[in-house]
This record gives C-alpha cells, sequence and structure tokens, in this order.
C-alpha cells in the first residue's frame, strides 16, 4: 500500500465513523417524534407544499450548523454544503429505519403518505445528524477547533444558532394536540403570564451563559443592553419560528380564530428555552 | 487602541434587529390585551351547508360551522336530520374536536337518502369547554 492509499483509506474510515455518529444522532434526535401519533397522521394529510418548504428552509440551517459543529471537520464552505446536504440524508435514512421498524412504514401505504412521513421525520433526525458531533464526539481536538470557532461567531451567526434551538423545540411539540388544547383554554390573562415568564426565564440563560464566556460581554454593556439584544430578539426568532411551524403544520391561519396569539405565546415558551439553551449546548 | 473599541462597539444590525423584535413582542402584547377587554362569550355556533354531493351510494352534505363567540367548542357534536311533514326520517352525527371562539370548522354527514328530495337541517347539538 502506497502512503496515498493508506491516507485514503484513513479519511474513509474517519468518514464511515463520523457517519454512524451521525446515524446514531439522528436516531437519537427524532426518537421522540416518530414515536408521537399525530406525526404518523400529519405524513399524509400535509400539504405538499409546506412539506417542501419546510426540507428547503430546514438546509441553509443545516449547512450553516455544519460548519460550526458539523460530524467531519470542514475547511470550506462547499464541505459544509455536502455535510448539509448528507445530514438531511442521514436524516431520512434513520427515519425510514426507525419507521420501517415499528410497523410505521410498511406494504399498503400509499407513496404520498410514506414520502409525506419521511420527509416530516426526516428534519429533526437531520439536526441530530450534524449536532453528532458536539454531542457524542470523542474527539478532542475536533470539538475544541469547533468550540473556538463557535465563540468567535459573530452576532449574525448567534441569531442562527438560536433560531436553530427555536425550529428544534417547536418542532417538538407542535405537532401534538396540545398546543391546540392549551391555547384552547388558556385566556388573555394567563397567555401574558406565559409570555412574561418566557421572558425572565430565556434571559436567566442569556445572563448565565455570559459566564461561560458566550457571548463575551464587552465593557460596560449593561443588563438593559443584552436584554434587547439577546432576550429579546431571541424572543422575537422564538414567536417567528413558532408561527412558521404552527402554519406548516395547519394549527395557525386565516381560521385558527382568536387563540392564534395565544397559540403563538404557548409554543413560544419552548421555543424561547430553546433559542436561549441553543447557545449554552451548541 | 483601535483592537479594544472594536469589541465593545455593537452593529447598528444588532439595534435594529432588537428594534424590529420590541415591536413584534408589543404587537403581540397589544393583541392580548384586546382580546382580554373584549367581553367573553359562550360559543354562538351558525352553521351552513356547502354542497350536497353523491357518494358511492350514498349522499354527503358537507357543511362549515362558524363560532361567533370568544370560547372554544371542544368535542362539538353536529347533527344533520332528514325531515319531511315536520317527521324526522334520517339522521346522522359529525364530532368535532375544536370550534375555537372566532374560527370556522368544515366537516360532514352522509344521508342513505337524497337530501334534496326533503327538508335538511343541520344543527349543533352539544359541546364541552376544553
Amino acid at each position: 500500500m502506497t502512503p496515498g492509499e493508506a491516507a485514503r483509506a484513513g479519511a474513509d474510515r474517519e468518514f464511515l465513523i463520523g457517519l454512524s455518529r451521525a446515524f446514531g444522532g439522528a436516531v437519537f434526535f427524532s426518537l421522540p417524534l416518530l414515536m408521537t401519533m399525530e406525526m404518523w397522521q400529519f405524513g399524509f394529510y400535509l400539504d405538499r407544499v409546506r412539506i417542501g418548504l419546510l426540507l428547503v428552509l430546514i438546509l441553509p440551517l443545516l449547512i450553516v450548523l455544519a460548519r460550526f459543529s458539523g460530524f467531519m471537520l470542514t475547511s470550506s464552505w462547499l464541505e459544509d454544503v455536502v455535510d448539509g446536504v448528507i445530514a438531511l440524508g442521514v436524516g431520512v435514512a434513520a427515519a425510514a429505519t426507525i419507521m420501517l421498524t415499528l410497523d410505521l412504514l410498511g406494504p399498503g401505504m400509499s407513496l404520498r403518505e410514506i414520502t409525506g412521513k419521511i420527509a416530516l421525520q426526516a428534519v429533526p433526525g437531520s439536526f441530530g445528524a450534524v449536532l453528532a458531533n458536539s454531542q457524542f464526539s470523542a474527539d478532542r481536538a475536533e470539538q475544541r477547533h469547533e468550540k473556538a470557532l463557535r465563540r468567535r461567531a459573530g452576532y449574525p451567526a448567534q441569531l442562527l444558532f438560536m433560531a436553530v434551538g427555536a425550529v428544534f423545540l417547536a418542532f417538538n411539540i407542535a405537532p401534538t394536540e396540545e398546543i391546540v388544547l392549551l391555547s384552547a383554554r388558556l385566556g388573555p390573562a394567563h397567555a401574558f403570564s406565559v409570555l412574561l415568564l418566557t421572558l425572565i426565564l430565556m434571559h436567566a440563560f442569556v445572563f448565565g451563559s455570559r459566564f461561560r464566556g458566550m457571548p463575551e460581554r464587552p465593557e460596560g454593556m449593561s443588563g438593559i443592553s443584552l436584554f434587547l439584544r439577546y432576550t429579546l430578539v431571541g424572543y422575537a426568532i422564538a414567536l417567528l419560528v413558532s408561527g412558521y411551524v404552527l402554519w406548516t403544520f395547519g394549527t395557525l391561519g386565516p381560521q385558527s380564530g382568536g387563540n392564534g396569539a395565544v397559540g403563538l405565546v404557548v409554543l413560544g415558551l419552548p421555543a424561547g428555552l430553546g433559542t436561549a439553551a441553543a447557545r449554552l449546548v451548541l | 487602541m483601535p483592537a479594544r473599541r472594536k469589541t465593545s462597539i455593537t452593529s447598528r444590525w444588532e439595534w435594529v434587529a432588537a428594534a424590529v423584535s420590541a415591536l413584534l413582542v408589543a404587537g403581540l402584547i397589544s393583541l392580548l390585551a384586546s382580546q382580554a377587554l373584549r367581553p367573553r362569550s359562550p360559543p354562538d355556533l351558525r352553521v351552513s351547508v356547502d354542497a350536497v354531493e353523491r357518494r358511492d351510494g350514498q349522499h354527503l352534505v358537507r357543511f362549515t360551522i362558524r363560532n361567533r363567540g370568544t370560547e372554544t367548542a371542544a368535542d362539538l357534536h353536529v347533527e344533520g336530520e332528514l325531515q319531511q311533514a315536520g317527521e324526522t326520517v334520517e339522521r346522522s352525527t359529525a364530532v368535532l374536536d375544536y370550534v375555537p371562539g372566532g374560527a370556522a370548522r368544515q366537516g360532514g354527514v352522509f344521508f342513505a337518502r337524497d337530501p334534496r328530495a326533503y327538508t335538511l337541517r343541520v344543527v349543533p347539538r352539544g359541546y364541552q369547554v376544553p
């Protein structure tokens, strides 16, 4: 074996290890939704355009995530794009494998049902695939490198991390019947308390993350500045993401009535905590 | 010291993001406040028949039910009746999970007889508070 061949074999082995780690991450992250009854029904009756749009919008998030915590140590944007696409593919493979095993996919189902189910379930799995490295990797050097990269990330990248956290948590909770039930039950006064509680909890997260050096608080940045630029902006991102996810599942729309705003606040609680926690976890 | 100044300067865009976010959250709060000021009323349900069509030897009556109250009707039972000379000749029911206040939901009831030959009534029968 020439040195070149040996190096290639090493790279192949590295890639396969990364890929299996990504598959593990995808299963781990998507299992809660794979075992959620509502998701099985959404697969066949959800509007195809909305499912397609979801996959199109998720891809850029995966690509940027791959930049900062991909399952391979990447050096160029092209590699990150490839990583993002692979993550989506791994999400599809993980969803299909688990659903076949649980007899949620099988003969007698229409192609529409099968494709809808797999496409929807691939979303949480693809996040798991791309995050598998930062959560499960034993490669300390690679982790340190990406951690340093994330720490140096600018404000737009930080907003993107927040959006990823919001999408992940909102997506896990939005399909359930509980969101519809809660927004039907809660009056405006309760909804307002939920909104207030979300902001307080989120600010606690933002304030706490400061001590881990992220965001590095420049000299003279007041608590109010931190609140406006991270907590409030994070909450706005959480609300936008919640609105988008609720629209995708058909919970929020012109026919949802007066409690559409309440639904937004209800889903805004987990999504808001997702934005705040994403910057701690990622 | 140019390097140090760089870390303490906040991009203009961060303040733009903060301002847009403040507007969005304030909008949501005022929406909730306007709902809180509106008096609460129990479900006020109106049914309108959208279409009557033949389906596999049965007749399907599609309807829209609109809730003009502010409270949600959950587990709403809707009954369809075909009447002739004041006598009900056929009944059919549908159950709708939720009809939120100010919202509309659609459903359908099936009949063996042709509804066009009788007097058709589609009425809400009962609901529960979620």
